[in-house]
């Protein structure tokens, strides 16, 4: 299989061409942008500026006094086709899911047509997958939330929420690395940093990493907001 | 050599006046956005007369002044904007220029009734460390900020003449876009449309997008899940009225982009101001490299004014300062008066 297969390439200025391999969000589609991400970091032709994954497209941004769109594409590795050989890093993240760190449960699961009780519990039954970064440093967009919790966005948006939080709309969950307002529903907060500037790498998932979470009560959070990674860990399998 | 470093001060900073550099690259799949010059042209020619720095002050319609603790150069670009001497000598001129303040000399640059944005580069200027690579400031998450009411290290062995510079940049003329990621979600005759009519720009305008007015402009759908942004990517929400955005967009986004502007005409859009209107024109990839690299050219290869194009308030300006401008410069002027 060629990297182009059943992709589209797409113009994006003098500089820039967008390669995307679907319109929706699909855990096969999020795969295969994580990998062409990879295989440009790995490759590193001459000439790439930078590359941008998000859930179904990659952004490739480079200089044309030095390289061609048709030379970068030529200069990237064979694909990798064994689905088993999947990139990306699986975790568990602490989260907790009630009180003033789940300020809009009740509201979402009148929404959504269910309990609260049962809101939590689709939601710890799932794993999440890394589909992009943006809107803010850190700020990270998380596919593969199960269908009985896709929830539209609010009208208006709701007043700011902690760094941190987990919210959810839109078919989507997000993990917050700022305060704003927000169209979506805040359900939970986490502990973790997701934005240091300063760190190599700057950001603690990749896009592609998958994330379970786990509940903790509101003190556990508080303790664990004074460690560095928010009890992020590794899950080994 | 004197032993103390001279040093520049912002006088009274505002939340328009910004450090920017060619921005930031490499982090944009974090989040990050590239920030950088609103006006790459004239960014680049205030660092290319000013030397020995990749940074400069980027002013907007607020204006800025400078105190000068020491002797220091420095480069002014923007179009429309004046730069006044005074504390010292006192003289008013049209940028593009190169000149040395004083100690004790404060420079005020201020918008005329054109233009946006503004250059102030400093030769030798210190903005302390970057951050991610890059000294530029992002006026939406801050990343990048410093205080502005510093007084910022000059450290420069050796200045060059004073001199005034023509503008480089051609004024007037449409905008040149290429096909955007979502080009394909707008039918035939709304892309014709959309280069087939005036566009004006409203008020509601930053370094992070110009929101325009004009005919609408429907796709097939205005939401999409979100893709990457490059700079003069617009993107037209569902009221039909598109947005351009600029060098402090969030590196991502859900409105498609029906097109991109060609870097080479980038400026000439960003200098507009609300209420001014302008135009597209769809153009190809290599027609715009070609408009870039010409433009890049004219920026390096500048020459001094002319003493034909001195206007009598510069004349007036110089004879008040006597001494800042080279001799053959002067001597030009003298044949000229005759």
């Amino acid at each position: 299989m060629d990297w182009l297969d059943g992709a589209v390439l797409r113009g994006s200025g003098e500089d820039a061409f967008v390669v995307e391999y679907g319109e929706e969000i699909a855990p096969e589609i999020g795969r295969r942008v994580a990998a062409l991400a990879d295989a440009f970091d790995r490759a590193a032709p001459d000439g790439l500026v930078e590359v941008v994954p998000t859930f179904r497209s990659l952004l490739v941004l480079y200089d044309p006094e030095r390289t061609t769109r048709e030379a970068l594409l030529a200069a990237l590795p064979a694909p990798d086709d064994d689905p088993s050989h999947e990139t990306g890093t699986h975790w568990t993240l602490p989260v907790c899911l009630e009180g003033e760190a789940a300020e809009d449960i009740a509201e979402c699961a009148a929404g959504l047509g269910i309990s609260e009780a049962r809101l939590r519990e689709i939601f710890l039954a799932g794993t999440y997958q890394v589909g992009m970064y943006g809107f803010a440093p850190g700020f990270a967009y998380l596919s593969g939330v199960d269908e009985a919790l896709a929830i539209p966005r609010r009208p208006q948006p709701r007043p700011p929420m902690p760094a941190g939080s987990l919210i959810l709309a839109g078919g989507m969950a997000a993990l917050t690395s700022i305060s704003m307002p927000t169209g979506w529903y805040v359900i939970g907060r986490t502990a973790i940093t997701l934005f240091r500037p300063e760190a190599e790498p700057m950001v603690p998932f990749a896009v592609g990493d998958r994330i379970a979470f786990r509940a903790v009560p509101l003190d556990e959070l508080d303790r664990l907001a004074a460690t560095h990674d928010g009890g992020l860990t590794r899950t080994t399998s | 050599m004197s032993a103390k470093t001279s040093r520049l001060k912002v006088v009274r900073p505002n939340h328009l006046l910004t450090v920017q550099d060619a921005g930031r690259q490499g982090a944009m799949r974090y989040g990050v956005s590239q920030s950088g010059p609103m006006d790459w042209v004239r960014f680049q020619l205030a660092i290319h007369l000013a030397t020995d720095t990749s940074a400069a002050f980027e002013i907007g319609v607020a204006g800025a002044a400078f105190f000068a603790e020491g002797r220091v150069q420095l480069a002014v670009t923007g179009p429309g904007f004046t730069a006044r001497i005074s504390g010292g000598r006192t003289a008013t001129f049209e940028p593009p220029l190169r000149l040395t303040l004083e100690e004790g000399e404060t420079l005020t640059v201020t918008p005329g009734s054109t233009g946006m944005w503004a250059y102030v580069a400093v030769k030798g200027i210190d903005f302390g460390p970057p951050v991610l690579g890059s000294l530029a400031t992002n006026a939406r998450t801050g990343l990048g900020a410093r205080d502005m009411g510093t007084a910022f290290p000059c450290p420069a062995p050796a200045f060059a003449e004073p001199a005034l510079f023509d503008d480089p940049y051609p004024t007037g003329g449409t905008i040149g876009v290429l096909p955007g990621p979502q080009h394909h979600m707008f039918p035939e005759t709304v892309r014709d449309r959309f280069a087939a009519e005036p566009f004006t720009l409203t008020d509601a305008l930053d370094r992070m997008g110009y929101r325009l007015e004009g005919p609408k402009i429907e796709a097939i759908r205005h939401d999409i899940i979100s893709d990457g942004i490059v700079e003069g990517a617009i993107q037209v929400p569902g009221n039909g009225q598109p947005i351009v955005l600029c060098a402090d967009r969030a590196p991502t986004g859900g409105y498609p982009k029906i097109a991109i502007v060609a870097s080479a005409d980038r400026p000439r859009l960003t200098q507009h101001r609300p209420g001014d209107t302008i135009r597209f024109e769809w153009i190809d990839e290599a027609a715009a490299r070609d408009r870039r690299r010409a433009i890049a050219e004219r920026v390096t290869v500048l020459t001094p004014r002319v003493r034909n194009s001195f206007t009598s308030e510069f004349l007036a300006g110089r004879n008040l300062i006597g001494g800042v401008w080279p001799k053959e410069t002067e001597a030009d002027d003298a044949l000229g008066d005759a």
